[in-house]
């Protein structure tokens, strides 16, 4: 697995969290006729899955966790769609090549569409 | 004046497909692959175990016979719904005598709100929650059937 498929994979596993943490998502979801289970499982595996991601990236990612809900970006035509910043040209990876990137404007981590 | 026949316009944010297996996970994976062929999906490997994981945390069988399990994801490039009908019934997690008949996966692209996603869920859950409504697809198992009774569904 690539940097940036650890990354997207963290974030979606914190947007569960976020949901199994928060009571009015968890009241939300429960009126729709969910049953949830607990969230600790969720915390271990998140444990587990930081682990093998670098140290510099992950503090990175949690910054922007921590200040806006979300620590990743996607891309789309150089425009970063959480801050809409456009970005250089030269900020782009080479096709066809997944590389992190940091965004200017905001600090997230950034997925190249 | 000349007067010409419009057809209606095909709905590209929804699906409907026939689930041929029968474990959770199979009809998920074909669910998903419907999902890369509306190009609608960046990394179907990743969605795919959010959404076993989803069930980890939560089983997303609502009721006996059917299921709405989703995304809200950077993995996502659109929005689109894909329901999923299976006529032999599919084994739904652990739960004893859960049977289900009828998938329903709603996939929010991540630059979108959460708040919209949440939306989307509920005009699906709300869609599929009387048996009524349910029947009225296996009957016609046609995309202007499911169009009709997912016109709520936020785009």
């Amino acid at each position: 697995m690539s940097a940036v498929e650890g990354f997207l994979e963290l974030h979606d596993l914190d947007v569960l969290l976020a949901q199994a943490g928060d009571d009015a998502r968890r009241g939300r979801l429960r009126r729709m006729g969910y049953t949830l289970g607990p969230a600790p499982a969720l915390v271990r595996e998140r444990e587990r899955l930081a682990g093998k991601l670098d140290r510099r990236w992950l503090n990175l990612y949690e910054r922007s966790l921590g200040r806006y809900g979300r620590g990743l970006s996607a891309v789309r035509n150089r425009v970063c769609l959480g801050c809409r910043l456009t970005l250089p040209t030269s900020a782009a990876p080479p096709p066809g090549e997944a590389q992190l990137h940091v965004c200017e404007g905001c600090g997230r981590l950034l997925l190249w569409d | 004046m000349t007067i010409a026949e419009i057809s209606p316009l095909t709905d590209t944010s929804l699906d409907l497909l026939e689930l041929r297996h029968r474990r959770r996970e199979s009809a998920l994976h074909q669910l998903v692959q419907c999902a890369v062929e509306h190009q609608a999906v960046r990394h179907p490997g990743l969605l795919e175990t959010l959404l076993v994981r989803r069930e980890r945390f939560g089983s997303t069988a609502l009721g006996r016979t059917h299921a709405v399990t989703g995304a809200w994801s950077w993995c996502v490039r659109t929005p689109l719904v894909v329901v999923g009908l299976s006529g032999k019934g599919l084994d739904w997690g652990d739960d004893v005598g859960v049977d289900v008949e009828l998938v329903a996966l709603v996939l929010t692209p991540g630059e979108s709100g959460e708040e919209l996603h949440f939306r989307r869920m509920e005009a699906v859950t709300g869609a599929f929650r009387l048996q009524r409504q349910r029947q009225r697809l296996f009957d016609h198992r046609d995309l202007p059937t499911l169009s009709l009774l997912l016109r709520e569904l936020p785009r």
